[in-house]
């Protein structure tokens, strides 16, 4: 399928253009904000996280965008697990450790801290019975397989399918192992109907007290015992405490703690056979340092439509404001506009540009919806504000 | 005064016109390769690809540090500045990108972020197409099982595999967020400023007998084999077809072309016809 170029550059230094007389103009008041919408009510004059993008030039950019199919997911991530990991010492696993699989086909991966496992070496006792690991494995890899695949993995690591051996299983190692070397049992017990799931209550707070993850675990015939911790982007770990919300689901609030960026719930949980899954996904926290402003000007001219919003900002950066141009939320093309550029603390205007080529080009009608209006962040990466439903034109 | 640049891209895909000068550039995956047409691609399906250009000298291998988290310098910035000197050096009006794997992710983000970084969008504004081959656009649960640990503990990816930026980054619900905040192409949100299709390999077979499994390297299709165990039905060994068809405006599976399947690795060779396709969509 070929399209037609319709592209046009301007480079400009100095004043913006001015508006033609024939311009109406008005000033309105933005949607106020809706359920999963972002919005700051206070500021902070300080942000903790390193500059990533300290870009000082101004770059405005509209373009046309087809609508993809679909409706997306709504709401946070859900994350499901069939897997768990579990960390002994070399002389532990000399001696066997006990692995739980709730169906044949669970796929072992054992990794040590020094020396090399030989897959050939190791011994499985299933159903009182000892055999190799070779013996009740359809697939036997050591690390070079899984790095050739481009798994880069240890030097020591060795995965398995066991085909032959499920349930209560002990793993032994016959080899020669450091009795210190710290290794990792990883389970991934893939044709199991057991499930444990975790969603973070949004993909991103302002606030750590809001922040809060469900646990669930689908057809347990008995209590199961959670354990938790929120793991920062710098690697520290709040341990989390679980309520029990009824219906099935734990919920946990994370403690108060500093650190923006990207975070993760990492979860664990034992049922009453002692089956375990480990389960994690992640959430955002964002230090609020820039919000929108509630009126916004509109200039239209022949050329095309201006949008004028204001920001406040608390702490100097690169900011961007973009928005889309939709026909009333019918889902077809929009018109997306954006503006970025280095902003001193205080109330700033960002011009959204909206040509009217483009808007033709979209088949936008006059009756237009504004939205997923969103300040960005590009100093510290992280999204201010969203209104997903700004106002009607 | 101030300086600063207002661009006005049309959202449709360009059609080469009868005086553009179109290149392409190979962007590589997850890696931080010195000498991907070498190691990561191999000679054969960049000069069989290349062919279908007017000028067959119009081409670049990107080596860019794809170990980081795509925003990064050494990741989408360092990708910038090579297709930038590219389209400079070799006066491109009409550039097509093929990437593998993690280089869709970085390329996307710069789609998806056109006022981050003053020399995007020039490259937009001349990028017809990205072709993007076995895209972990929704991650891998690969990334998921390689970043796993306990849950008081730290990230074992050190004992068990990669603990670097971009396998973090490839997490299940780690790209979750990014294509809900920072990335557009994944169904719901707006469409790229650009076409992106996929190419989708769909399985990997590794028969000692067949030939064919020895395309790409046999060795390499047996560990595919075993992390395929982690993978959908439908997966190149590496990413699900779920995750590779994510992005973008349509795919192209395998099977429409080839009776063989594509591995994670024979997509990035001559394997199969896969260089003809890329050839003819020049």
């Amino acid at each position: 399928m070929h399209y037609r170029i319709s592209l046009s550059l301007l480079v400009m230094s100095g004043v913006l253009l001015s508006a033609p007389a024939e311009a109406q103009r008005r000033a309105v008041t933005l949607n106020a904000p809706s359920t999963g919408d972002l919005h700051a009510t206070v500021l902070t004059d300080r942000a903790s996280q390193p500059v990533i993008n300290a870009r000082r030039e101004t770059v405005a950019l509209s373009w046309v965008a087809r609508a993809t199919s679909g409706q997306g997911t709504r709401g946070a991530h859900r994350a499901e697990s069939r897997h768990y990991t579990q960390r002994v010492r070399g002389d532990a696993l000399a001696k066997g450790v006990e692995l739980y699989t709730a169906a044949p086909g669970a796929v072992v991966r054992v990794s040590a801290s020094k020396g090399r496992l030989d897959p050939l070496a190791f011994s499985v006792v299933s159903n009182g019975r000892r055999q190799t690991l070779a013996a009740v494995s359809d697939q036997l890899v050591d690390a070079d397989n899984l790095r050739a695949a481009g798994l880069d993995s240890a030097a020591t690591s060795v995965g398995a399918r066991l085909t032959g051996a499920s349930g209560h299983i002990g793993l032994r190692y016959d080899g020669q192992l450091d009795a210190d070397a710290e290794v990792v049992v990883s389970v991934f017990d893939r044709q199991s109907n057991i499930v444990a799931t975790a969603q973070s209550r949004a993909d991103q707070f302002f606030d750590a007290a809001n922040a809060s993850v469900a646990v669930t675990w689908p057809g347990a015939t008995g209590p199961v015992r959670w354990r938790g911790a929120a793991v920062s982007p710098d690697g520290r770990r709040y341990t989390l405490s679980f309520d029990d919300s009824g219906n099935g689901r734990m919920t946990q609030r994370v403690a108060p703690a500093s650190a923006p960026g990207l975070w993760e719930w990492r979860v664990t949980g034992t049922d009453a056979n002692g089956v375990v899954r480990d389960v994690s996904t992640a959430f955002t926290l964002t230090t609020a340092v820039a919000k929108l402003g509630e009126q916004v000007r509109i200039i239209r001219t022949p050329g095309g439509i201006d949008i004028t919003v204001p920001v406040d900002v608390g702490v100097e950066g690169r900011y961007e404001v973009r928005a889309a141009l939709t026909d009333g939320g019918t889902g077809g093309a929009s018109v997306i506009a954006a503006r970025a550029e280095w902003l001193a603390p205080g109330r700033s205007e960002i011009t959204l540009r909206f040509a009217a080529d483009h808007l033709k080009g979209a088949g936008l009608s006059s009756t237009m919806v504004l939205g997923d209006l969103t300040v960005t962040d590009q100093s510290r990466m992280s999204v201010q504000a969203r209104r997903r439903h700004a106002l009607t034109l | 005064m101030r300086k600063f640049t207002i661009l006005l891209l049309a959202g449709l895909g360009l059609a080469a016109t009868a005086n553009a000068n179109t290149g392409v550039a190979f962007v590589h995956g997850t890696g931080n390769p010195s000498d991907a047409l070498n190691d990561y691609w191999q000679r054969p399906i960049v000069n069989s690809v290349r062919q279908g250009l007017p000028n067959s000298a119009n081409y670049t291998v990107i080596n860019c540090q794809f170990e980081e988290y795509m925003w990064r310098a050494g990741a989408a910035g360092c990708l910038a500045g090579q297709l930038q000197s590219f389209i400079q050096s070799r006066n491109i009006t009409d550039l097509v990108v093929i990437t593998h794997s993690n280089g869709a992710n970085v390329m996307r983000w710069i789609l998806s972020n056109p006022t981050w970084d003053g020399r995007y969008p020039g490259i937009i504004n001349v990028t017809r197409e990205v072709v993007a081959i076995a895209a972990s656009s929704k991650g891998t649960p690969l990334a998921n099982a390689v970043i796993s640990g306990t849950v008081f503990e730290a990230a074992l990816g050190w004992i068990l595999g990669y603990a670097n930026d971009a396998v973090r980054m490839q997490q299940t619900s780690w790209m979750a967020y990014y294509n809900a905040y920072w990335l557009y192409g994944t169904s719901g949100r707006p469409g790229l400023p650009r076409p992106m299709i996929n190419i989708v390999g769909t399985d990997v077979e590794t028969a000692f007998w067949d030939p064919d499994s020895y395309c790409g390297g046999y060795a390499l299709n047996v560990g595919l084999e075993f992390t395929q165990n982690w993978l959908a039905s439908c997966s190149d060994g590496f990413i699900d077809c779920s995750s590779q068809a994510g992005a973008g405006s349509a795919s192209i599976f395998d099977g429409s072309f080839t009776n063989e399947p594509l591995s994670h690795n024979q997509s990035r060779r001559q394997c199969f016809g896969i260089d003809v396709v890329l050839r003819n969509r020049l």
